[in-house]
């Protein structure tokens, strides 16, 4: 190995160090507020060290690592949200009982993983990024294990993304059977000496996208969504809706780019069918909705559905949109979940629409935060998400995906409603629920997200600006 | 039919007559003792297409190790004399029809698939290429993921500790 690989690793090794060394922390003294000090201090160094990397780049590790600037991209927006989950996290685990401090050795290790899965260039690392992120991922969920809804949701989580890694692993093995080869870049050259795939080429691409389908909560593979984000703690609903999925779709995405998908017949086909079902049954499952956490999963299965219009696309162009999406995304359904979290005391969950029956009046500040977030999600103006919404259905109409972007525009008008009726509650006259009391932290933090869903939903330029120069498959 | 021939169809039928039952069996104990059969076969089928090393991971850690901590297991967390509850009628109709799909696709795949006759046989890797590719750092070498399963693994045994502790009053 050369220094340049080494380099490059810094980022991987101080993810990977960082567990080991708060374990042995803990094994001479359990100090709660060491342990958070020291993984954050952890997360900003694996950022900072980001821009030591960039130099060097691009540059593969063969045969497995690819480090370009869309993987920095990627590996920036991981680890800024891991860092803001732990932010929130503090006070939520801080009152759990039992053993706390393992917490951030598991967020560190589910980090890793993600991390891994934004540089894989081979189907070896694509499948260990993806495992060692969910079996940290199963004892996050299952992490308040004295609550029976915690341990059902990590079981569940645990049965079924066995199932849905048995089929990755089966639609790997089936495309290694036709190309000869696990390298992304190896299969796209055997790809285009072959001509049109083969059918063994499609039922394996087929078979992984279940297995990637489920990561992302795609219909139909999203049964397990809603039971998962209720059972799980606030912030690592949070943490899987971003993390896990941001990294599986960069993955995907890369993927996808290399074997130029969207050229087969059937895999486009297969892909309208997922995204359009995925809006629609998404929305719709929302409305009846009375837990928030629950409308919150629905919500993220329509907007994973919104976002993978991009792997159509198959322009540079769409992969700038997606990025942009998946910020805006990111920061908007890490805004939500931290208000639940902030809201939420020792013994219950904050997770009911009726216990933000007039929550303007009582906590304000909390309330037009949460407000914000909504709108975010729904894509109504000045919120990033709206631009982002923009930037999608702009880059799918010049591709002329004309059907997939109708059903996109027809499914929000869907999804404002259940957005609406969750902020309508909070403006309606106060009820008799009493509200634990906010940290400084936690108000902080909410702040500065809400602030930055602002900038980029009133001035996106230069973000979109720093997408279009550097990033690009 | 040649040895060769008969030797695979017996370990072909071993494999889908156990694994039905491995996953139909309504006694846990019984349901892995066939899971057993099934991964020993499964090593029988790698030792006809040469694969030693391959045969003999199969055979010493999914037959010898997994089935006997699945075992332990199951001693330990349930009752030998425990039967599941039948499934309702409606759940197995709709299970036959998802393996009735699957099973057509696979067929469909492999009708479809254009396979080449051959007489080479594959010749084993060496014990020594198969290590040294593992560890080695150069081009092609394998230390990298190596390493990351090690973190996997970590991973997984603080998980089932995390999980498994008592909680102090």
């Amino acid at each position: 190995m050369t220094e340049t690989d080494f380099l490059c690793l810094t980022p991987f090794l101080i993810l990977a160090l960082a567990p080991i060394v708060i374990m042995l922390v803990i094994s001479i003294f359990r100090n709660y507020e060491i342990v958070f000090g020291f993984s954050l201090l952890s997360l900003i160094l694996a950022f900072a060290a980001l821009f030591f990397i960039a130099p060097a780049i691009p540059h593969s590790i063969q045969p497995l690592f690819i480090i370009d600037m869309y993987s920095l991209f990627f590996l920036g927006i991981i680890f800024i949200s891991a860092f803001i989950v732990a932010l929130l996290s503090y006070n939520y685990i801080k009152r759990l009982e039992g053993v706390r401090e393992e917490y951030y050795i598991i967020l560190f290790t589910s980090t890793l993983g993600a991390a891994l899965l934004a540089v894989a260039n081979h189907f070896v690392l694509f499948f260990l990024g993806i495992e060692t992120l969910s079996i940290s991922l199963y004892i996050l969920i299952a992490f308040q294990r004295t609550k029976d809804n915690s341990i059902e949701a990590g079981i569940k989580y645990l049965i079924l993304a066995s199932v849905s890694t048995a089929f990755l692993l089966f639609g790997m093995g089936l495309i290694y059977t036709a190309f000869g080869s696990m390298m992304f870049s190896e299969i796209a050259t055997a790809i285009s000496l072959q001509g049109p795939l083969t059918s063994l080429a499609i039922t394996g691409f087929g078979m992984m996208l279940v297995g990637i389908g489920f990561k992302l909560a795609l219909v139909p593979f999203h049964a397990w969504t809603p039971d998962v984000y209720q059972g799980a703690p606030a912030p690592v609903s949070a943490y899987i809706a971003t993390v896990s999925k941001g990294a599986v779709m960069a993955v995907l995405i890369r993927f996808f780019f290399n074997i130029k998908g969207f050229d087969d017949h059937y895999l486009f086909i297969i892909i309208s069918a997922i995204a359009i079902l995925s809006m629609f049954i998404g929305n719709i499952l929302a409305i009846r909705q009375q837990n928030i956490k629950r409308l919150l999963a629905y919500s993220s299965i329509a907007n994973m559905g919104y976002l993978i219009i991009i792997l159509l696309t198959g322009t540079n162009k769409g992969i700038q949109a997606s990025l942009f999406y998946l910020i805006s995304y990111f920061i908007t359904t890490i805004s939500a979940f931290g208000v639940i979290t902030l809201l939420s005391n020792a013994k219950n969950e904050a997770e009911m629409i009726s216990d933000y029956k007039g929550l303007f009046w009582k906590r304000p500040f909390v309330a037009i935060v949460f407000t914000l977030a909504l709108l975010s999600l729904a894509g109504i103006p000045i919120t990033a998400g709206f631009i982002g919404k923009f930037y999608v259905i702009f880059e799918g109409m010049k591709a002329g995906l004309m059907l997939l972007v109708f059903a996109m525009i027809i499914s929000s008008v869907i999804g404002l409603y259940y957005y609406l009726r969750v902020i309508t509650t909070m403006f309606s006259p106060a009820g008799e629920t009493t509200l634990p009391q906010i940290t400084f932290m936690g108000k902080f933090t909410l702040a500065a997200i809400t602030i930055s869903i602002l900038i980029l939903g009133i001035y996106p330029g230069w973000l979109i600006d720093i997408i279009t120069r550097f990033v690009g498959l | 039919m040649s040895g060769n021939q008969f030797m695979f169809y017996l370990f072909g039928a071993v494999i889908v007559i156990f694994s039905i039952l491995a996953v139909t069996s309504r006694k846990i104990l019984r349901a892995a003792v066939f899971l057993l059969f099934v991964l020993i076969a499964t090593s029988g089928l790698y030792f006809m297409l040469n694969y030693q090393f391959l045969a003999a991971v199969q055979l010493t850690l999914y037959a010898g190790g997994i089935v006997v901590l699945i075992i332990f297991s199951i001693l330990l967390t349930s009752h030998i004399s425990e039967k599941f509850e039948p499934i309702k009628p409606q759940k197995s109709i709709f299970s036959a029809l998802a393996a009735i799909i699957g099973a057509v696709l696979c067929i469909i795949t492999l009708l479809d698939y254009n396979f080449k006759a051959g007489n080479a046989i594959a010749a084993d890797l060496d014990m020594t290429v198969i290590g040294k590719a593992l560890l080695s750092y150069k081009y092609d070498g394998y230390i990298l993921p190596f390493e990351v399963i090690s973190i996997l693994l970590l991973a997984a045994m603080i998980a089932s500790i995390v999980i498994a502790k008592k909680i102090k009053k």
